[in-house]
């Protein structure tokens, strides 16, 4: 269904507006990840854009050539500095990271509950950015890492949302997606017959935060260069904001949110540059995009508060409800 | 029972997304008059009681209160229409004191004429409530809460008062002290509807008892018919309840369950 | 006597964030809703003021007022619908409403910050001894002190606050007592409009510009300070504000000038030491914590 819709876009839009939906396939891939942990185990995460940010970062820094790194950040570990990695490289070794951060971040904090997980994990976001904009030993400070070579296109951009899927569908029909699931609708039933509820978190927890340190990289090698401010709030917002609207509940609800969402995104923020579309011109007041974006977002949460997925799934043979999985 | 019905369902229908609750309950309460609603768990009787107060809205049918219908009526505007509820579980107010309790009841008073005499009724009947005014609710006793609960009812003079089983988990003693305390509120001339459990004492005590099972009624009883225990039980389990007994100790140990559960 | 200083200053910010604080705390306990645009209120007061520079002050400050509790009515009126809605579809929406707020700033007077001056003779110092101390501290302190009194003998003294504490604490059932939960819950938010218009004249002398995320990085430090406290009761949300304020205030001052930079992490620190130790909330007890 998404290669027909990826060949439907290009039959409609212009080469330079499908250039930027990559972008939203690598927006819907964040939103997957988040869907792993917060989505399964019902406990809401703010600060899966941190793993996010470590993906992006240690992509970012391992694909500049050593002579380049040396010119501009000249205070990095000698261990960063001095190497460089290919690009298949990078993708594995952010992977890797953002899994080993969301662990040790997870081994403290998935205990928590409710709010004091969303302030929490809200505050690992917040120590990641300082960490990340004043520690020069480790990042580029307040500047932006440049020239991070663009190897994201649309097919790329495509596979790696469509892994992301994929994993996130696996692990949710595995034996240690059920169990969290459990714990999800009736912590004390799910106790009750023996599931314990710190590790099937620590687990998605990991996971998912693997998983965002690969999108991360993926991000990178889309933007070309990455600062600490573009995987921060605002991002974190969104990609909660998509997770919601589309429906927290089912992988189906957080795709179809992170799709639609970013899409319509992408084609405002186009249309104040004049966008042609069924080759009208069509032109935006400036800034207006984010207004309605927001506007759309209220609208949707107060005609459909569960989402548009509405607790439906991904199913072989059309749609499940979400009771029967 | 004479006179035009103070409050009065027309074949109300309640249903909780496509589970149906209650199927076309007709019952007209008089002023002064005290129905008993008995019937196993889950026969719908706290829903009928939600459906008068306006906390669920009903798929069919009427509730009339005065001649005037309800539908549409949020619960607070109910309440302040003169229908006075005593939630299951007592629900007061834990944090507050019981005389912040109190004062929130004064909340549906039409007018403020009265409130003295009708504090003083309602010290008169629960002593304990008037003693501890100054306490924190939640630190009274289960019985103690539920004298607060019924007297926080009372204190806004409802022409009708709504009772969710008054009994529940409360000591024989405690039980005593409640129903004598309705004995005196009825000859005040409000109207009570009492859901219980507790079948043959609501049966003896109140005017007219409706067996409520499936959501349906399926029986009217006089007070005469308390010691009737055939009737009831066909009334309860249907006229192929052919082995009663295991049945009843099964409602029984229930019961027994909830009492546990909490605490007086 | 240098730590004297800190305190004094750290005990004024800490005021101010406890307004903002208690603000979040009023509409969570009425709603359960956690707005994450409560900081808008303060934004656009912020350019309320930046619109009305040169104006009398006894024009402006009822203009802000007004203003701000509008807006605060016009965020009741969004947020009614979903008052039986999940938490995080609540959460969300309320941030959709930040965000559109912003981008309405940010399309209106662009990212670039704007003076909103107000009171200026309150950034004056005095000294006593060695102490240097601005005369917006003293009046934050005082101000502070007296609102956060003032909100406490509303709850307590009057029926609409009896009202207010009935129904943060059970809504169905004051509802079926007869209070008219719609008028609670604008009260509570044109309250904690109140509050963030006396936050907002009091953070201007030390904040002298508004940018359209003026308000959100207010309002994200006071939130985290009141789910840090305990959001289920109003004392510990406030005592949480005011602890945020505090410790961001000491922080600073104690931390070498050279780590400054890392203030950010120190504290976000604290904050996920503090909920791991008491998840429950810093000045919550321990009884309340029995619900699953």
């Amino acid at each position: 269904m998404l290669v027909l819709l990826a060949g439907g876009l290009s039959t409609v839009f212009s080469q330079s507006v499908q250039l930027k939906f990559h972008n939203a396939f690598v927006i819907t891939a964040m939103v997957v990840c988040v869907y792993v942990s917060s989505g399964n185990s019902g406990v809401i995460s703010f600060g899966h854009v941190s793993f996010v940010a470590i993906g992006a970062f240690a992509a970012g820094l391992f694909s500049m050539k050593a002579q380049q790194k040396g010119a501009v950040f000249n205070d990095l570990f000698p261990f960063i500095k001095d190497n460089h990695l290919g690009n298949l490289a990078t993708l594995i070794l952010a992977a890797a990271l953002g899994g080993l951060y969301a662990l040790v971040v997870g081994i403290a904090l998935v205990r928590l509950n409710g709010l004091s997980a969303g302030i929490a994990t809200f505050a690992v976001l917040g120590i990641t950015r300082n960490v990340l904009r004043n520690w020069t030993k480790v990042g580029p400070g307040a500047k932006s890492i440049p020239g991070v070579e663009e190897t994201t296109g649309l097919t790329q951009a495509l596979m790696a949302l469509i892994l992301c899927i994929v994993v996130a569908y696996i692990y949710q029909r595995s034996a240690a997606g059920r169990r969290l699931r459990a714990t999800r609708e009736d912590a004390i039933a799910a106790q009750g017959v023996g599931i314990r509820i710190y590790r099937e978190r620590l687990i998605a927890f990991t996971l998912s935060g693997a998983m965002a340190g690969f999108v991360g990289a993926v991000y990178v090698h889309f933007l070309g260069s990455v600062s600490t401010d573009q995987v921060y709030l605002d991002l974190t917002f969104l990609v909660l904001a998509m997770l919601v609207v589309g429906g927290v509940d089912s992988l189906w609800g957080a795709t179809l949110g992170g799709l639609s969402i970013s899409f319509i995104n992408t084609l405002l923020s186009e249309g104040e540059k004049g966008l042609s579309l069924f080759r009208q011109k069509f032109t935006l007041p400036t800034s207006s995009s984010g207004i309605i974006l927001a506007a759309l977002m209220a609208i949707v949460l107060l005609t459909r508060p569960k989402g548009l997925a509405n607790g439906r799934e991904f199913g072989l043979r059309g749609f499940r409800r979400r009771d029967s999985i | 029972m004479t006179g035009p019905a103070r409050l009065e369902l027309d074949g109300l229908h309640v249903r909780y997304g496509s589970v149906p609750a209650l199927h076309g309950i007709s019952i007209g309460v008089s002023g002064g008059e005290v129905v008993g609603i008995v019937g196993p768990n889950g026969a719908g009787k706290t829903t009928l009681l939600s459906a008068i107060m306006g906390m669920v809205s009903w798929s069919g049918g009427d509730i009339r209160f005065r001649g005037r219908s309800l539908t549409r009526c949020t619960p607070d505007q109910v309440a302040r229409q003169g229908i006075a509820l005593v939630p299951e579980g007592r629900q007061i107010f834990g944090d507050l004191t019981v005389d912040e309790n109190l004062r929130l009841g004064m909340v549906a008073r039409r007018g403020r004429d009265g409130v003295h005499a009708d504090l003083e009724v309602v010290f008169g009947l629960f002593p304990i409530v008037h003693e501890y005014r100054h306490r924190t609710a939640g630190l009274l006793s289960g019985g103690q809460q539920q004298q607060l609960a019924i007297a926080r009812a009372l204190i806004a003079s409802p022409d009708v008062l709504l009772l969710d089983e008054p009994s529940l988990g409360l000591a024989p003693a405690m039980i005593d002290i409640v129903f004598a305390s309705l004995d005196v509120i009825r000859h005040s001339g409000r109207s009570i509807v009492i859901v219980e459990q507790r079948a043959q004492r609501t049966i003896a005590f109140a005017d007219r008892t409706f067996v409520l099972a499936g959501g349906r009624i399926r029986a009217e009883l006089g007070s005469t018919d308390a010691g009737h225990a055939d009737l009831l039980r066909t009334s309860y389990f249907g006229p192929e309840a052919a082995a009663p007994e295991p049945v009843r100790r099964g409602v029984e140990a229930r019961r027994a369950k909830r009492n546990h559960q909490t605490p007086a | 006597m240098r730590y004297v200083q800190y305190f004094i200053d750290a005990v004024a910010l800490g005021s101010l964030y406890s307004l903002v604080a208690l603000g979040i705390g009023l509409i969570f306990g009425v709603m359960r809703l956690i707005n994450l645009a409560q900081g808008e209120l303060l934004m656009v007061g912020g350019y309320t003021l930046f619109a009305t520079n040169g104006w009398s002050v006894f024009v402006r400050v009822p203009l802000v007022l007004l203003v701000i509790v509008g807006l605060a009515l016009l965020m009741e009126r969004a947020f009614r619908r979903l008052r039986s809605a999940a938490p995080a579809t609540m959460l969300v929406m309320t941030f959709a409403v930040s965000f559109l707020l912003r981008s309405i700033a940010q399309k209106r007077w662009s990212a670039q910050g704007k003076s909103m001056n107000i009171f200026s003779g309150l950034s004056h110092a005095f000294t006593v001894g060695q102490l240097r101390i601005r005369y917006v501290t003293l009046v934050s302190i005082a101000v502070g002190g007296v609102l956060l009194l003032g909100v406490n003998l509303f709850l307590n003294r009057t029926d609409i606050g009896l009202q207010m504490r009935a129904v943060a604490s059970d809504r169905r059932i004051a509802q079926a007592l007869g209070v008219r939960t719609n008028r609670v819950v604008v009260t509570a938010f044109a309250l904690s409009g109140v509050l963030a218009t006396a936050a907002l004249l009091l953070f201007v002398p030390q904040r002298p510009t508004v940018t359209p995320d003026f308000g959100l990085q207010i309002a994200i430090v006071a939130l985290i300070g009141v789910v840090v406290g305990g959001m289920d009761r109003l004392a510990p949300a406030t005592f949480g504000g005011f602890s945020i304020g505090f410790a961001n205030s000491m922080v600073f001052s104690l931390l070498p000038t050279g780590q400054r930079v890392f203030l950010d992490s120190v504290l976000y620190g604290l904050v996920i030491i503090v909920l791991l130790l008491r998840p429950q909330g810093l000045f919550q007890r321990e009884r309340q914590t029995t619900r699953v």
